[in-house]
Formats: structure tokens, C-alpha cells, sequence
């Protein structure tokens, strides 16, 4: 699957949870953090999660999630189980 | 804030929602009251799973509605109980004349507070959802956001977060009498001057799966399932049983002070309230109220109101259609110490909406106080074969809506666990 297009469709399941909380004007690049630039907490992680899984038809367990700090890391993980 | 215990909290009514059977909000609901009309129904899901009782009020859900006015985030996690309340909820804050244009503002009601009754909670996603991922090991599919919609006090914790309330958010569950006692308890933390406002009321989801536990105990209505509208009998001789129902109903109660300063309209007036119980001893059981218990808390509604008996012009009963029925018209008369045949006028909704369990107490109180300010008394449908142990009653029921000025009502609300609580509302002050 190509990194552009599930990219895009993270980004959409992110600003559906995360969008109330997201300092104004916020470049969503691949170096932003999930927890400090995008204020993810542990709450809205498990549910983004699921709807990822979902998305993309995947499974994700925690070993790998706990790996993952960054929106482009997060883009990696899911890349590598979609393939 | 200091408690003045020199001159008692005057509370008064300044908003209500409504979500029953047959009625999306207050004014459809009046309709249905002067009109008589049943909003009892053919229920397919009951017949489905083979329950005697295949009749029920199920309120329907503006969809559309709640869309327009809830934000997508909160949206996505309302349980169907919250869906009940978060309608109910919204018609009463707007009714207040209170602001709402998103539950997205960042600002907190530091003045309000809410209370909400309920007697089962959300049973549905227990069943339907919760048991089942369980037995799947697919516990992880809740993700985070089922505690809430499951926890009891998950409905006064959405409304809360929908408006930003600083008062206390709380819930109460006293079976059936639990939409009267959450109008109490409101209505005592604004007495101890914690909130000048509080959402008060209550909310029940009508589900198979509660009314098969009261099929079980035969005390549902089975002999009107070709008959919808006749199922529902309070105070007749062949009344067989409740009808299950479901709905939500909340009112605004406010300090007078406050209802003035801000120049909010006044429906009525909450003059007293009470609550207690009957312990189950002597003639009180798990599912029958002690007739001692009963008397005791309509006198200390009373009492609390500092009216006299012979003020009270309507009862709004209890009144379900069961066996308890004639035990509840003995209890009142002797709590107001006046014979049957000079009762005040009453009539019993649940003749028109079923039995809402947790939100009864709360829909029947807007019917009171409805019946009030336009002066109306509806009609107790289904009664014309008056029991014959309460014949005496007859020309106390009004058989078609009549008018009437209604200056005291009293509302008497009674739960398993022979627990009960009483309220009565007065016209005025300051009325249109």
C-alpha cells in the first residue's frame, strides 16, 4: 500500500479524535510526536488503534505500538502490516 | 456558599424536556395529554423472544436532531439510554432559555448541576455488547469509551460534559420511584445553596431484556397485546400488569432567586418533597410498599411543602395497573385523612405512557406541572370498570380532560425495594 495514501487516511482518524485538542496551526509532519506535538494520550491511542486496525484491515499488538513514537513511525508500522 | 437557614430556598420549575411514548417533546406530550392519547404499542421484539407482554411505549430517537446539535466526538459514544437523555435533556436546557449552540464551548456552568434517575441503566450494551466481545475474548474491541457508557452515573457524566456543568453530577436509583427522587435531591442542593440550578429527571431504555425480568415475575399487562392501547389499566377491576416503557424527562429547577434575576419564565413551583422508606416489614415487601412507609413520605412531602391536606386539588399517582393500585388509593386517603369520595381529582399517566421505570417519576412530574399552567386535568384512560375496592374514587377520576385550576398538586412515586418519594408543585409565583 503506498505510504502517501496511508498517510492520508491516518491523518483522518487522527483529526477525528485528536481534533479539539491540536494547538493551532500544527504541521502534521512525519517528526511530530504522538504524545507531545499531538497530545495523544493513552485513551485516545487505544481507540485510534482500533479504528486503524479496521481501516486497514490489520492487527497491531502492543509490543509494536510501544515502539512507535512518531507519525511517520506510525505510518511505518502500518505500511509493514499491510503489506 | 453559606447556608441561610433562616429563610428556606424557594425552587421553582423554569424549564422541562421530554422524551415518551407517543410524544418527541413537552408540547407533543401536552397533546397527548388533553387528547387522552396512548402512546402504547404492537412491540415485535417482545413477541420475538416469546414474552406474555407484547405491548410497550417506545419513545423514538430524533436522530437528526441530536446529529445537528452534538458534536461528532461525544455523538459517536452515546449510548442508546444517553441518546434518550441527551433529547430530554437538550429541550429542557433550551426551554430554560439557558445558551447552547455546541457542547464544544470551553466554558463551565459553575451555578448548575444535574441529577438523573435511572432504575436498570443500559442493559442493551451489557447483553448485546459487552457479554458477547467477553465470551470472544475480544474484550480489547471496547476500546475506551464503554466504561462511561456503561457505568450507571454514565448519563449524568455525558450531560454533564454536554454542558459544561459546574454543580454536582450526580445519579440516583431508587427503582421506580428514582425520576421523583432525582427532582428531591436537585432540589435539596439548591436548598444548601451548593448550585443555584440543577437538571432534574430521569431516563429508562425500553428493552426486551427488562421487561422479560418483569415477565418473569408475571406483573406485566398480557391479555391486551391485540389491543395496544388498552393495556395500560391503572385502577381498573382488570388491570393485569404494567406495561414496560421507555423515556426520558428533566426539568430545570432553579433558585426563585435566580429564576428572577434573570427574568426565566416560571412554570411552577416546587413546594416541598420527600423521601424514605417502608423497610419491608409488616404489609412493605421487596415489591410492595409498606402502607405506613407510603403515608409517612406523601405527609412529609406535605408537611415539607407547608401546605394542608385540603389544599391539594390533583394527585398525580403512582398508579401502575398492578394489584398495588387499590393498596395506593388507601394509602393516600389516609394521608390526607379525608375519605375517597373526597379525594382531590386524580388520574394516572402511566394509563397513557406505560410504566417508564427510572424516568416515570420524572415524565409524570411534567404532566403535573403541565397540567398546572394550563389548567387542564387529563384523562385516566382505561378505568371505566373502576376496581371495585375503590368505586368510591369514580367521581374523583376524570374520565375526558377537563379544565381546572390546579394551585397544589402532588406527585406520588413508589419503587421496588418499598422505597418511596413524593413532591408537590404549586402554581406560582410569578406565573404567565
Amino acid at each position: 500500500m503506498e505510504r502517501t495514501h496511508i498517510k492520508e487516511e491516518l491523518l483522518n482518524v487522527l483529526k477525528r479524535f485528536i481534533v479539539k485538542k491540536l494547538p493551532q496551526g500544527i504541521e502534521l509532519t512525519e517528526d511530530a510526536t504522538l504524545r507531545k506535538d499531538l497530545k495523544i494520550d493513552s485513551a485516545d491511542m487505544i481507540d485510534i488503534v482500533l479504528e486503524i486496525e479496521e481501516r486497514f484491515s490489520i492487527k497491531v499488538d502492543d509490543e509494536q505500538l510501544d515502539r512507535v513514537k512518531t507519525l511517520g513511525e506510525m505510518v511505518s508500522l502500518i505500511q509493514g502490516l499491510a503489506a | 456558599m453559606p447556608i441561610n437557614r433562616t429563610e428556606r430556598e424557594r425552587v421553582v420549575v423554569t424549564g422541562m424536556g421530554l422524551l415518551a411514548p407517543g410524544a418527541n417533546c413537552v408540547a407533543d406530550f401536552e397533546t397527548a395529554l388533553r387528547e387522552g392519547r396512548s402512546g402504547i404499542r404492537f412491540w415485535p421484539e417482545a413477541a420475538e423472544v416469546g414474552l406474555g407482554c407484547q405491548v410497550a411505549g417506545i419513545p423514538t430517537v430524533d436522530c437528526e436532531l441530536l446529529d445537528e446539535l452534538v458534536s461528532p466526538a461525544r455523538r459517536r459514544v452515546l449510548s442508546p439510554i444517553m441518546e434518550y437523555a441527551v433529547v430530554a435533556a437538550l429541550e429542557c436546557w433550551r426551554d430554560s432559555g439557558l445558551p447552547y449552540d455546541s457542547d464544544a464551548n470551553e466554558s463551565v456552568d459553575w451555578d448548575t448541576g444535574i441529577v438523573v434517575g435511572t432504575g436498570i441503566g443500559a442493559i442493551d450494551l451489557l447483553v448485546k455488547t459487552v457479554g458477547p466481545l467477553v465470551a470472544q475474548r475480544e474484550h480489547r474491541r471496547f476500546g475506551s469509551r464503554m466504561v462511561e457508557r456503561i457505568m450507571i452515573s454514565g448519563t449524568a457524566a455525558a450531560l454533564s460534559g454536554m454542558f459544561g456543568l459546574g454543580g454536582p453530577a450526580i445519579t440516583v436509583s431508587s427503582a421506580c420511584s428514582s425520576g421523583t427522587c432525582a427532582i428531591h435531591r436537585a432540589a435539596q442542593t439548591l436548598r444548601l445553596g451548593i448550585c443555584k440550578r440543577s437538571l432534574a429527571g430521569g431516563v429508562e431504555i425500553a428493552s426486551v431484556h427488562t421487561a422479560a425480568l418483569f415477565d418473569a415475575m408475571r406483573v406485566v399487562s398480557r391479555d391486551s397485546n391485540h389491543s395496544p392501547e388498552e393495556a395500560s389499566r391503572p385502577l381498573s377491576a382488570s388491570a393485569g400488569g404494567f406495561v414496560p416503557s421507555g423515556g426520558a424527562a428533566f426539568l430545570m429547577l432553579e433558585t426563585l432567586n435566580s429564576a428572577l434575576e434573570r427574568g426565566a419564565r416560571i412554570y411552577a413551583e416546587l413546594a416541598g418533597s420527600f423521601e424514605n422508606s417502608g423497610g419491608q416489614r409488616r404489609d412493605g415487601t421487596m415489591t410492595a410498599a409498606s402502607s405506613e412507609g407510603a403515608v409517612r413520605c406523601i405527609q412529609g412531602a406535605i408537611a415539607d411543602a407547608t401546605v394542608n391536606p385540603n389544599e391539594i386539588d390533583y394527585v398525580n399517582g403512582h398508579l401502575t395497573g398492578t394489584t398495588g393500585d387499590v393498596k395506593e388509593i388507601r394509602n393516600i386517603s389516609a394521608a390526607l385523612g379525608m375519605a375517597p369520595e373526597r379525594l382531590p381529582w386524580l388520574n394516572a399517566t402511566k394509563s397513557l405512557t406505560g410504566h417508564a421505570l427510572g424516568a416515570a417519576g420524572a415524565i409524570e412530574s411534567i404532566a403535573t406541572v403541565l397540567q398546572i399552567k394550563g389548567r387542564f386535568l387529563h384523562p385516566s384512560i382505561n378505568c371505566k370498570d373502576l376496581h371495585p375496592e375503590i368505586i368510591d374514587i369514580a367521581p374523583r377520576i376524570p374520565m375526558h380532560a377537563i379544565s381546572r385550576e390546579i394551585n397544589v398538586a402532588l406527585k406520588t412515586s413508589f419503587g421496588f425495594g418499598d422505597v418511596n418519594a413524593c413532591a408537590v408543585f404549586r402554581r406560582g409565583p410569578v406565573m404567565e
